[in-house]
């Protein structure tokens, strides 16, 4: 019917560029899920284990090497870490449990975990994983991740070489790592291989935190309760406050911010530098505290604020806690079923159970250790009309007692004044009186009104039994010779 | 083979008709094509018309559904395991990376869409019916800000799974908003969280909500919605047309204004899925879906920010209490509920108060709606000014800063 | 070939293997890589922990006997379709014939499912299990406790023998 007109039919296809968009579209949409299937089959782990492979072929022989399990590698442990976390560490730590791979010619991150005899042993890799002692993201299978470096949203990262020298520790080996170890060892002192935690106990029990401070539960209420110290929110440090400086014995202000003072030193914006800060100058952070300047060094400034981050209140299951009975006592004191009471620690220096297994023991039960305690040997020699027994104990309730904490004898003013010579310089009836009711002295007696105005700071009544004031003044009294 | 073709052909002629018989009839002889006209507008196939958003939309809707439906057997709604479930999908589940950051990409891309969308039938006065006496297009409009709404209470609900930092605290705040409301308040929160904490008690309610319930409610509407279309024949500028044949004098023919929706519109459609689909997963690979620390009612992070189509929404909370010597009001209350339940109410009506002449129906920025169109434009701006504001000045304690100037908040270590 | 069917064939190539990896990427993802379950190889304790005779261990699901120091596990999962199989003792010593073979046996495993019936050897005999109950090989570890890898089945004359 139709000349060249095109039958009736047919229709015209107006939109047939559609198609070619669609293949051009559908080819760049190829590219893409070649992309993901690419980075999929490749992920970051793989490059690092087969390094492993063809390094530790090298070291102990492919035969060995063949036996190693690879692919995603993980511990688990259900009551310690939870039931759907794990640690994939081994995933590229993968010497970590093979024998032969020690040494400088093996790169970090495969050697051999160091101390097996000692340390692995009682700590086996299946019951503990690696994140509850070296920190870090469980679960994570990249390095940027599981390390939790900066900018990854984990509080707790793994504490690296590069991470002690932002704090400037002056350590080849891995020390900081020892906060951890006090979650479980919170009540344990002179623990092999926690050097600085062990000095920061030390340091805590002579300076006597817990005059001003309540620790483990049991303390002074002058300063904040430190039971916790290490669950405080990074929120709850306020590090834009002023930084002040110390002239001519009052704290002044600097001029410029706590954090800015960090940045100054090289400091990480963290509360581990504030406490590094607030350890080396209390006033410097708070200017009205009464909190002593003991004088710490370097290396005691980062044991103490190690101790502090080590303070947390977790909820590991009792047979991988050392002395876990405190663990409890210090519960039942938070919930007011046990009045407050100072909690001993235990020392396990040369009482250290020796294991007869080396390899996959179960976690051993903590055992009580009874530790003699060492009567100190007082001065040779007589010394006229003083009582050694009782200075000899007078000196040790001085400690006891709190009273260390803002005075010494014969080292100087702290918070209130040397105590050297004092029984020369007041008669008996006034120290006496001091040390029972300081707080009615220094509202009446016009030399305790005069002296609190000079130190400006009130001492504190810590409850000194009359017989034990008696031994204190004893005590003053022999060292005032 | 020549039996092969023969029986290849049996299968697709539907999905490519090679005469006009064959056009007409696909869409009735398709279960998938009968959702289509048999014929649709030039017009309505423009790309600068309608930018095909809500095509868009919806790929976008169907993107999620189906990441969705996988990332259902892989995510477990506890409150001690569905942060580190998300942990493994990034990183020890097989192309669980891709998962994650295409469902969260294309849950962003959606609620940006559907609101561009909304914007568009505004601008565009298709909520009109031009004279046409069957259609009723501003019902069609209510259904779609219902849409809007059931979209971002689907993202709500959403980024409250991985039960991280963010997700704790936007439920905390959003369950309080709940709470400002007078009198019915304080059961409202107990009836969100599911108690009266945030607890996994709430974490399951979210979870329902948003893997069924909300997704059900969504696929109903969004069908109704769609319906609506063909029902009111058409997209609204389609009645142009008519419109001008009567000016005109003159008969519609067909041929002359519509073509086939078979291949055009299904051709169409099908690429606008595509380019969506590669936008998102352009997205998923070079930007990773984010994850705060695990949930921690003891702190709370500083700032706190919400997901940025909810940061307009955080600004008015942040400004908007009101102080006199006699009472005070909870900005919770004004910002969170007034004030986004007037603009609700306010989008609910538009079509009905707007007696722009039936010449406006689906021509952008038609002169006669210029109020209209001002108005709408200005609302928007101040939304989108105080999400951007939120978003780059407000620092910790939600102060004021420059953006280059935030101080740093500290770590633990 | 021209230009423009090069390209609608490489397009719809394209566009299908966009589209079937998109779905192998979402399929494959619910293939697991890793699981959080207990090790196939643990510990049951030590032999003294074990009276003479047959244990049952309802944490492993595995019998464990003992004839003076020869020990050997059987699994008491049944083969028909993995419930828990019930132990059977007999007042009396039974006699059976299992294939050529005579065995005299104190006990047997009855299947509460769909009644299933085991020799105490692990030989089915009545009911629709299709194989015997599998044993798994027994090992002492370092610190002396009996090890069962539970990974690999052994042949039913599996014994270990404690050397003391």
């Amino acid at each position: 019917m139709a000349e060249n007109k095109k039958p009736a039919n047919v229709f015209e296809d107006k939109y047939w560029k559609d198609s070619i968009l669609i293949y051009i579209v559908g080819i760049v949409l190829a590219i893409f899920t070649g992309i993901v299937i690419y980075r999929t089959a490749n992920p970051e782990w793989k490059k690092y284990q087969k390094e492993f492979v063809k390094i530790a072929e090298k070291k102990i022989g492919k035969e060995k090497v063949a036996k190693i399990d690879l692919g995603i590698r993980q511990i688990w442990n259900k009551e310690l870490m939870g039931p759907n976390t794990a640690d994939r560490c081994v995933t590229c730590h993968l010497g970590v449990d093979v024998p032969g791979l020690e040494g400088d010619d093996v790169p970090v991150v495969f050697r051999t975990h160091p101390n097996p005899d000692g340390l692995l042993d009682k700590h086996p890799l299946n019951k503990f994983g690696c994140t509850i002692c070296h920190g870090g993201l469980p679960n994570s299978l990249t390095v940027k991740e599981a390390h939790a470096e900066h900018g990854v949203r984990w509080l707790y990262p793994t504490y690296t070489r590069e991470l002690q020298k932002k704090y400037k520790f002056d350590e080849d080996r891995l020390v900081m790592l020892q906060i951890n170890c006090n979650y479980c060892h919170r009540f344990d002192k002179d623990v092999p291989g926690m050097d600085y935690i062990n000095l920061a106990k030390d340091l805590m029990i002579e300076k006597n935190c817990q005059s001003c401070h309540i620790i483990d539960g049991y303390g002074g209420n002058i300063g904040p309760n430190l039971t916790y110290e290490g669950d405080k929110s990074h929120e709850m440090f306020d590090i834009h406050a002023p930084y002040y400086v110390i002239k001519d014995g009052k704290p002044v202000e600097s001029g410029h911010t706590i954090a800015e003072e960090m940045k100054r030193r090289g400091l990480p914006y963290s509360v581990f530098s504030w406490h590094i800060l607030h350890f080396e100058e209390p006033r410097s952070i708070t200017p009205t505290s009464t909190m002593p300047n003991h004088g710490f060094s370097k290396d005691e400034i980062l044991a103490m604020t190690m101790l502090m981050m080590s303070w947390r209140k977790l909820d590991i299951p009792s047979h991988y806690l050392s002395n876990p009975g405190k663990y409890q006592l210090l519960r039942l004191m938070e919930e007011g079923r046990v009045k407050p009471q100072k909690i001993e620690y235990v020392s396990m220096a040369a009482t250290a159970p020796e294991t007869t297994s080396k390899v996959e023991g179960q976690a051993e039960t903590a055992e009580e250790v009874q530790v003699e305690e060492k009567a100190e040997k007082s001065a040779a020699a007589s010394s006229g009309g003083v009582d050694l027994k009782l200075a000899e104990k007078g000196k040790e309730l001085f400690g006891t007692r709190g009273c260390t904490a803002c005075h010494t004898v014969g080292g100087g003013k702290l918070v209130g004044p040397d105590l050297k010579g004092v029984t020369e310089r007041r008669d008996k009836q006034w120290i006496i009186n001091m040390i029972l009711k300081p707080d009615s002295m220094q509202q009446n007696d016009p030399i305790a009104k005069k002296l609190l105005e000079e130190y400006n700071v009130p001492m504190p009544n810590q409850g000194v039994t009359p017989e034990e004031a008696e031994a204190i003044y004893e005590y003053l009294k022999s060292a005032s010779k | 083979m020549q039996k092969l073709s023969e029986w290849w052909r049996k299968l697709t002629w539907t999905f490519a008709p090679s005469n006009k018989v064959e056009a007409t009839k696909a869409v009735t002889r398709n279960f998938i094509l009968h959702w289509f006209p048999a014929r649709v507008t030039f017009r309505s196939m423009s790309w600068s018309y309608s930018w095909w958003l809500g095509t868009v939309s919806f790929s976008l809707f169907l993107i999620l559904t189906i990441t969705g439906i996988v990332l259902m057997f892989l995510y477990i709604p506890s409150v001690e395991r569905a942060y580190w479930t998300i942990k493994d999908l990034e990183h020890a589940v097989s192309f669980g990376w891709f998962l994650r950051n295409m469902h969260r990409w294309a849950a962003h891309l959606m609620v940006f869409f559907v609101t561009l969308h909304m914007v568009r039938v505004f601008f565009t006065g298709a909520f009109k019916n031009g004279g046409n006496p069957e259609a009723s297009r501003p019902l069609n409009w209510a259904v779609g800000m219902f849409l809007l709404l059931f979209t971002l209470l689907l993202s709500y609900t959403g980024y409250l799974l991985p039960w991280d930092q963010l997700a704790l605290w936007a439920i905390t705040i959003g369950a309080n908003i709940a709470k400002s409301v007078p009198l019915i308040g304080n059961y409202l929160h107990f009836l969100l969280a599911g108690g009266s904490q945030i607890d996994q008690n709430t974490l399951i309610r979210f979870y329902a909500l948003h893997v069924i319930v909300l997704p059900a409610i969504v696929l109903l509407l969004v069908s109704y919605h769609m319906w609506r279309v063909r029902r009111d024949g058409g997209l609204a500028v389609s009645e142009q047309y008519k419109m001008q044949a009567k000016k005109e004098g003159k008969r519609l023919v067909p041929d002359d204004y519509t073509t086939f929706a078979v291949p055009a519109l299904i051709r169409r459609a099908f690429l606008v899925f595509l380019i969506s689909l590669g936008a998102v997963m352009l997205l998923s690979l070079i930007s990773n879906a984010p994850l705060e620390e695990p949930a921690d009612p003891s702190w709370t992070p500083n700032p706190a920010k919400a997901p940025w189509y909810f940061l307009w929404l955080q600004e008015l909370l942040a400004i908007t209490t009101i102080r006199t010597p006699w009472f005070t009001i909870n900005g919770g209350f004004v910002g969170g509920i007034v004030i986004p339940g007037i603009l609700f109410l306010w989008g609910l009506i538009v079509p009905f108060i707007d007696k722009s002449p039936d010449e406006a129906t689906g021509v952008w920025f038609h002169p006669s709606r210029r109020l209209q169109n001002w108005t709408f434009a200005i609302i928007m701006l101040i939304l989108a000014f105080l999400t951007i504001f939120a978003m780059y000045f407000r620092g910790p304690s939600w102060n004021i800063y420059w953006p280059w100037a935030w101080p740093p908040v500290p770590h633990l270590f | 070939m021209t230009r423009r069917k090069f390209l609608a064939y490489l397009g719809r190539f394209a566009v299908i293997f966009a589209l079937v990896g998109q779905a192998f990427a979402m399929l494959r993802s619910i293939v697991p890589n890793v699981v959080y379950e207990p090790p196939k190889k643990f510990k049951i304790g030590y032999p003294n922990d074990f009276s003479e005779g047959i244990t049952f261990l309802s944490k492993y699901r595995l019998f464990v006997v003992r004839e003076g120091n020869t020990f050997w596990t059987i699994s008491a999962i049944c083969t028909h379709l993995g419930c828990t199989v019930n132990l059977v003792t007999f007042p009396k010593p039974k006699k059976v014939k299992i294939g050529k073979k005579e065995f005299t046996e104190l006990w047997e495993f009855h299947c509460p499912c769909h009644g299933s019936k085991f020799y105490g050897e692990g030989t089915p005999f009545a009911g629709p299990a299709p194989r015997p109950l599998p044993y798994y090989p027994l090992d002492l570890a370092p610190d002396g406790q009996l090890v069962v890898d539970t990974s690999r089945e052994v042949k039913s004359d599996f014994r270990f023998v404690l050397n003391v």
